[in-house]
């Protein structure tokens, strides 16, 4: 088994078994038996971060070479292309402010589409096609198994993101100039970890939900009520009810779709929406917290999969 | 791992996108404010040779003296420095500088500096500073007392009102330049620049007025004609107030509370004005209370508070404005009724429109609506008009204008769709103003040329 860890893996199959496997039984039970070295405890950790990483690997191989890292990118810079080459030139004297308004729009449905789309099948699929069930058979902690796979995927997303906004934000640069080019790659951040927040989500429910279309169903669902429904609802409570700023604060952050277009809409300057940042200063957030509330919303999920998971029959 | 192209990709575009930034950062462009063209106020060296008035062949020390001397028709010469406060009581006497900035009265900071008492009395070139300053005693650097008199090239410093034309009819102020007491720091304790009190007839053209309280202030004046003035840093720019039948075209005004204020009045001509930067406590464009059957058209309102708020107004016309960057484009509230909106642009405002009203108003029964820059306009017959209405005040507008905070979902999916709902489907008769009409390109044609000399 040794012997083919340091083999090429020509299909990036699954190798986790093979690393350090002993160790990782050994550390578990060293923990049940609650010894006070550290040093195990460590290379239990080591382990399976190394588990991690060669999983994350392999999700990334086979999302490349299933040629789902080129569509993502494709459907992005299709979109963002679009975008800025038709119908958002003629209005953008002002350059990127107002391109990134248009696009914070459109990345607010379709980073959240794609994401959910790319991520509902992770566990769930990889369930129905026999690979999990493969996986636990090892000794591998579930929690890592999650962990990798949405490192794996993350990466391609994100990088899909970048690549994507990149290419149209290279037309951009040729068409305005430098003045104002960090308003777009702060877009491009915030869409990229939109896109993870939704893979988190995306990964949650295809870890909860009992086959593929489930995780399908639970994933179009997740979509209408954070896209559409969630802000109509709290536009309607805002009408009705005189709320605190708190209460208020927490209906955005409550949702990634929102955060992020209150980062990237609040960063604009005249060129967006005037009246966006003091109401947002009205309510009380400042890029620190909006950022912090989207990383945690690409946190949140995956830690709460991670220790869902281990209730999972398969 | 041969797929790590992918990634390495990923990484190259963010390395050079962040050295991108990094550059962008260090090449801020200087963040430049539009400026009109205007004098510097406090340029003016003050001449400090003795006052020498010149009656035909007779040289005084003091301008009453020469004045006294005077028959209706003469002219008297000044030049230098006179610390006196003048009253013309001969009528049709000319009071003319030797040249340009030299010759200066000043009145010692009390009571009026000039008073005409007579008519046709003709001031040119004269530079008057220090009036009083008590207000209610109508202080000011030129008190017009006489009908038919001019004023021309005169500089006003120091003053607490620059000219007050009391109740006399066909004055003419022109080319003066008037500045007011910026140390006064309530603007509303300063005096205005030209007051007209049932001026009738009077005619204010290429002055420069900044640092009083009003600009042009009217007060029972009617048939006065206002043109090419430009005014700043001002609480409102011009002010009229029961003042019918006037007319005020070609005006700049910026960086004031209120560019243009127009109340209490009927019949005014307000046309080709420019309202830039108006964003004070209030701050409006133009502002229209309480007025009737006027005309506002082909202004071009800029970057203001509101560019036009209309309170309380009947049957006005407002046509034709360029609406731009202003954080709300118009605002109509207190029972405003009978407004014809018609062939404004209204591009990149905050808010387009804001309409405080439990009625659903039709803006245009003509023709052609007008352009809203974010509007959905579908014009498959090509005659300019969209097919689909464009509801610019709407349920969403009154939400935000009454709780600004809902604000932060403004934007979002949910809102586009309560908008589009309330726009395009007539179904839906929610409260606000409707454009049946609108545009489907801006009848400004040169609208971007503001960008040009103005960073935003």
């Amino acid at each position: 088994m040794t012997k083919q860890t340091q083999d090429p893996i020509p299909d990036g199959g699954y190798e986790v078994g093979m690393v350090g496997s002993e160790t990782t039984a050994e550390a578990e039970t060293e923990t049940e038996t609650n010894t006070n070295t550290n040093t195990s405890f460590v290379s239990a950790a080591k382990d399976g971060l190394r588990q991690t990483v060669v999983l994350a690997e392999t999700e990334y191989r086979l999302a490349v070479r299933g040629r789902w890292a080129i569509a993502l990118t494709a459907i992005f810079a299709a979109f963002a292309l679009g975008l800025t080459t038709f119908s958002g030139a003629n209005v953008s004297p002002d350059g990127f402010d107002r391109t990134v308004a248009s696009l914070a729009v459109l990345a607010g449905y379709l980073a959240p589409l794609v994401a959910l789309a790319f991520g509902y099948d992770a566990i769930v699929g990889r369930e129905e096609s026999g690979w999990l069930r493969a996986l636990f058979a090892l000794p591998v902690s579930r929690s890592w198994i999650v962990l990798g796979t949405v490192l794996g995927r993350g990466i391609v997303l994100a990088s899909a993101t970048v690549v994507g906004f990149g290419i149209a934000g290279g037309f951009l640069l040729w068409e305005f100039g430098l003045a104002g080019f960090e308003t777009y790659v702060g877009f491009v951040l915030a869409t990229a970890a939109l896109g993870l927040a939704f893979l988190a989500i995306a990964v949650l429910l295809s870890t909860v939900a009992r086959e593929k279309t489930h995780a399908l169903g639970l994933s179009l669902l997740a979509w209408a009520w954070f896209v559409l429904v969630h802000d109509l609802l709290a536009l309607g409570v805002i009408a009705a009810f005189s709320l605190p700023d708190a209460v208020l604060s927490a209906m955005l952050l409550a949702n990634p779709a929102s955060v992020f277009r209150a980062l990237v809409l609040g960063s604009l300057g005249a060129g967006g929406d005037a009246g966006f940042a003091s109401a947002l200063a009205d309510v009380g957030l400042s890029t620190v917290p909006l950022v912090a509330a989207l990383l945690a919303w690409a946190v949140v999920p995956i830690a709460v999969a991670a220790i869902v998971i281990r209730r999972r029959r398969v | 791992m041969r797929e790590g192209w992918f990634a390495v990709a990923a990484v190259v575009v963010l390395v050079v996108s962040l050295a991108g930034v990094a550059v962008a950062m260090t090449e801020e462009n200087d963040d430049e404010h539009w400026t009109p063209d205007v004098p510097d106020v406090d340029a003016t060296e003050a001449p400090t040779e003795p006052g020498v008035a010149t009656v035909d062949d007779r040289e005084f020390d003091s301008v009453q003296h020469a004045i006294d001397a005077t028959d209706p028709g003469d002219t008297v010469v000044l030049e230098g420095r006179f610390d006196e406060r003048v009253i013309v009581d001969t009528p049709d006497v000319a009071l003319v500088a030797a040249g340009p900035e030299t010759a200066l009265i000043d009145g010692g900071g009390e009571g009026t500096v000039l008073t005409l008492a007579a008519e046709n009395v003709t001031v040119e070139d004269v530079w008057i500073r220090e009036s009083g300053s008590d207000r209610g005693n109508e202080d000011a650097g030129v008190l017009v007392g006489g009908a038919g008199s001019t004023l021309s090239g005169l500089q006003l410093t120091d003053v607490t009102f620059g000219v007050w034309v009391d109740g006399v009819e066909d004055v003419t102020v022109e080319e003066t330049t008037i500045a007011g007491r910026e140390a006064v720091q309530t603007l509303a304790q300063r005096g205005n620049g030209i007051h007209l009190w049932e001026a009738d007839g009077a005619v204010v053209r290429d002055n420069h007025i900044t640092t009083a309280r009003d600009g042009i202030y009217y007060s029972w004046s009617s048939n006065v004609v206002a043109e090419n003035n430009t005014m700043w840093d001002l609480r409102y720019g011009v002010h009229y107030m029961y003042s019918n039948d006037n007319r005020l075209e070609g005006n700049v005004a910026f960086d004031n509370d209120v560019g243009f204020a127009l109340m209490v009045s009927a019949n005014l001509t307000i046309a080709n004005n420019t309202a830039i930067g108006n964003d004070g406590t209030s701050g409006h464009g133009i502002l229209v209370k309480d007025i009737d059957r006027s005309e506002v058209r082909d202004n071009t309102l800029v970057a203001n508070g509101n560019g036009l708020y209309v309170y309380n107004a009947q049957d006005n016309r407002l046509a034709d404005n360029l609406i731009l960057e202003n954080d709300v484009g118009i605002h109509i509230t207190a029972g405003t009724q009978g407004e014809t909106v018609v062939g404004n642009s209204f591009i990149e405002n905050g808010q387009a429109a804001l309409a405080t009203t439990n009625a659903q108003v039709a803006w245009n029964d003509s023709e052609r609506g007008n352009y809203w820059s974010d509007a959905r306009t579908v014009d498959r017959d090509g005659d300019g008009t969209s097919e689909i209405r464009h509801q610019p005040a709407g349920s969403l507008e009154a939400l935000i204008h009454a709780e600004p905070r809902a604000g932060v979902f403004a934007e979002s999916p949910a809102f586009d769709t309560v908008r589009l709902a309330e726009s395009s489907f007539p179904v839906v008769e929610s409260p606000g103003a409707v454009d049946h009409r609108p545009l489907a390109n801006p009848p400004h044609e040169d609208w971007r040329s503001y960008y040009e000399n103005h960073d935003h």
